[in-house]
């Protein structure tokens, strides 16, 4: 699916190339392309590790499988144990945890060629009077 | 496990779960509101409590409702525990 179509960030924000709902409401997994001209890079290559954070929240707020957008409420114990560089193909997946309302708390990770170099709790919250 | 015990675990897995490092459990009034209250809780620590709760305890809070009512007070969360635990 096409991430603009779910999401309402857009360009230069938004962080995902494709998006994939795994498990309805629950699980979505998504890819970006870096390359060498893109602005999420670093003077030195790698891909802030900002974001890659945004890349994992914004595929969580796929996971969700809510409408309309969220505020980034939180980030729980998320580390980082690799980088991704121009080249590389970044993967994003999320997983919903629970939710009370609109808040809903998420499990992410980001990967590169089959390493995970990033994982850790998301929260979004979503409004529920819109 | 009686009452007692289970406040006092309660308290720990509070301060272990929110990371409330400068609080010990004798801090925590086992009366007190929880939320809106001294510690300082917010919606975001609640979800956190609530998968906590939910994974220590084998319990499951259905809604902010229940969420409110269980939450009111560690007294108060104990009793939900001990009545909806596996």
């Amino acid at each position: 699916m096409r991430p603009y179509d779910h999401l309402p960030h857009r360009h230069p924000f938004i962080m995902l190339d494709t998006a994939e709902v795994v498990e309805e409401s629950r699980r979505a997994k998504g890819t970006r392309l870096l390359s060498s001209a893109d602005p999420v890079l670093l003077p030195d290559g790698t891909m802030a590790q900002a974001y890659i954070i945004e890349a994992m929240a914004q595929i969580s707020g796929i996971a969700s499988g809510r409408k309309g957008g969220s505020l980034f409420a939180a980030i729980n114990g998320l580390s980082f144990s690799g980088t991704a560089m121009a080249g590389d193909t970044l993967e994003v997946e999320s997983t919903v945890e629970r939710n009370i309302g609109g808040l809903y708390s998420f499990t992410a990770r980001a990967i590169v060629a089959g390493d995970i170099i990033a994982e850790g709790g998301i929260l979004l919250h979503f409004d529920e009077s819109a | 496990m009686d009452k007692d015990t289970l406040v006092e675990e309660l308290k720990a897995l509070i301060i272990k779960n929110l990371k409330l490092e400068d609080i010990a459990p004798a801090d925590i009034d086992a009366a007190a509101a929880l939320f809106g209250g001294g510690l300082g809780l917010d919606s975001i620590d609640a979800l956190e409590l609530v998968v906590g709760l939910e994974k220590t305890y084998g319990i499951r809070i259905p809604d902010e409702d229940v969420g409110k009512e269980a939450f009111a007070s560690v007294n108060a969360l104990a009793d939900y525990v001990l009545k909806n635990k596996k």
